[in-house]
């Protein structure tokens, strides 16, 4: 299963594996209920301490986004509708963040930001319109 | 028992006028991963051959899963895996020879380990040390190191000098021992990527101190980059206890701040900047700056 870590960025690997997890649970590319590799496995394949892997398991299973069967391994948890909302969201919220945050420090406003967004989204035809998916 | 695999104690050691190692005190918890980070000539090597016992501190104590290294129980030597900077081997031995041969000096020798290894690393028993690639013999140390169930794996720069697919190679493998073995690891690099990527806790040594031990995030958030601009010019900024470094380029000043940054924050502020703002260091970026600190002390 391969997520993108970069050691060298500011987001400690812990964080960039919770995310890259939780996007491709929330993305669809991991399935409701799919098996994970476990820990072991995952940390040879990313090549990062086995221990920081398996705390981001425990993590994600206490947020209840995957879930463990005893003797059998780690799989992705069935969300319901509104939990999975309220997740996209705040990923979706946390990304924007960043970027507004860039906005102000270059001395845009609060209208730039909002006319740039919308320009580029105007570009992006290839979305989805008005529906989540 | 103790919790600690490593226990270092004020540990000095001299060579003429040389101090390469100053009153250490390290202690890695069993089951970690710890990284050392220090330029060339800081005292890493040194600190790791008291730790093997292969030198005798002038002071202090170095305890190994709570056994001396220097003593006369020579099981300790059974409880760590050691690999050298310089992976020292024979060189006119055969591969299998040097196999053979550790597993005659290590009762916990695993067989099945090394078989595996061997084909892992795709590496020929028939070939001489001394006609193997610099990424083979790295490949025969780091195997002979697992080989022999170590509870305490040393390694001092293993993945230094190795091309991008040997390192890589490497890596896996000390990664999957230390899942299913929950060894401790103390390894030594001037790789930055290497010891984000495994370490659990770091150190950094300077000029044979060890200027901080923490939790690999903490290490990286231990200092603070502040950037800014002041409106008339200045030679200097006044010293402050939370401020380790000023230099100005280009009439932008960048001030490096100790956590917690609040205090010397708010003394540059009072200097009325025209602009001010913090920006991200990495983990090279601190043990740089601590580096450089200490160079100049």
């Amino acid at each position: 299963m391969y997520i993108e870590i970069k050691p060298d960025s500011p987001i400690s690997i812990f964080e960039q594996i919770m995310d890259g997890i939780r996007v491709a649970v929330l993305s669809g590319r991991l399935k409701e209920d799919e098996k994970l590799p476990s820990w072991r496995d995952l940390a040879v394949e990313l090549r990062v301490n086995p221990n920081t892997v398996a705390k981001a398991y425990q993590e994600l299973e206490r947020q209840r986004i995957l879930y463990v069967k005893r003797g059998e391994g780690t799989f992705v948890a069935v969300w319901d509708f509104q939990a999975r909302e309220r997740e996209r969201k705040r990923l979706l919220h946390d990304s924007l963040m960043q970027t507004i945050l860039k906005g102000y420090q270059l001395k845009f406003t609060a209208d730039d930001i909002k006319k740039e967004l919308d320009s580029l989204l105007a570009q992006f035809s290839m979305l989805p319109e008005g529906e989540g998916a | 028992m103790t919790d600690f695999a490593i226990d270092i104690q004020q540990v000095s050691k001299r060579f003429g006028n040389t101090q390469a190692v100053k009153e250490l005190d390290l202690a890695i918890p069993k089951g970690t991963v710890f990284g050392f980070l220090g330029e060339n000539g800081a005292g890493k090597t040194t600190t790791i051959r008291m730790m093997v016992g292969l030198l005798k501190p002038d002071q202090g104590t170095v305890k190994l899963m709570g056994m001396d290294p220097l003593g006369n129980d020579i099981s300790v030597k059974e409880k760590f895996g050691y690999v050298s900077e310089d992976r020292g081997m024979y060189r006119w031995m055969k591969v299998k020879e040097i196999l053979w041969f550790n597993k005659g000096l290590y009762p916990n020798w695993d067989e099945q380990i090394a078989a595996q290894l061997l084909k892992d690393f795709d590496l020929d028993p028939d070939k001489k040390i001394k006609t193997l690639s610099r990424g083979m013999v790295a490949k025969v140390a780091i195997l002979s190191a697992l080989a022999c169930r170590p509870e305490v794996l040393i390694l001092d720069e293993p993945t230094s000098g190795l091309d991008p697919m040997v390192r890589r190679e490497i890596l896996e493998k000390m990664v999957a021992y230390c899942a299913d073995y929950g060894t401790t690891v103390f390894f030594s690099s001037h790789l930055i990527d290497d010891i984000e990527r495994l370490a659990d806790t770091v150190g950094i040594i300077c000029k044979g101190r060890l200027v901080i031990h923490d939790e690999k995030q903490k290490v990286r958030e231990s200092l603070k980059r502040v950037l800014f601009r002041l409106g008339e010019k200045v030679a200097s900024i006044p010293a402050h206890p939370g401020i380790l470094s000023s230099t100005q380029k280009n009439g932008e000043w960048e001030c490096i701040l100790k956590t917690p940054e609040k205090e010397a924050f708010e003394f540059l502020k009072s200097l009325n900047p025209e602009h001010i703002e913090f920006s991200e260091m990495s983990l090279e970026d601190v043990f740089a700056e601590y580096t450089r600190f200490e160079r100049g002390r």
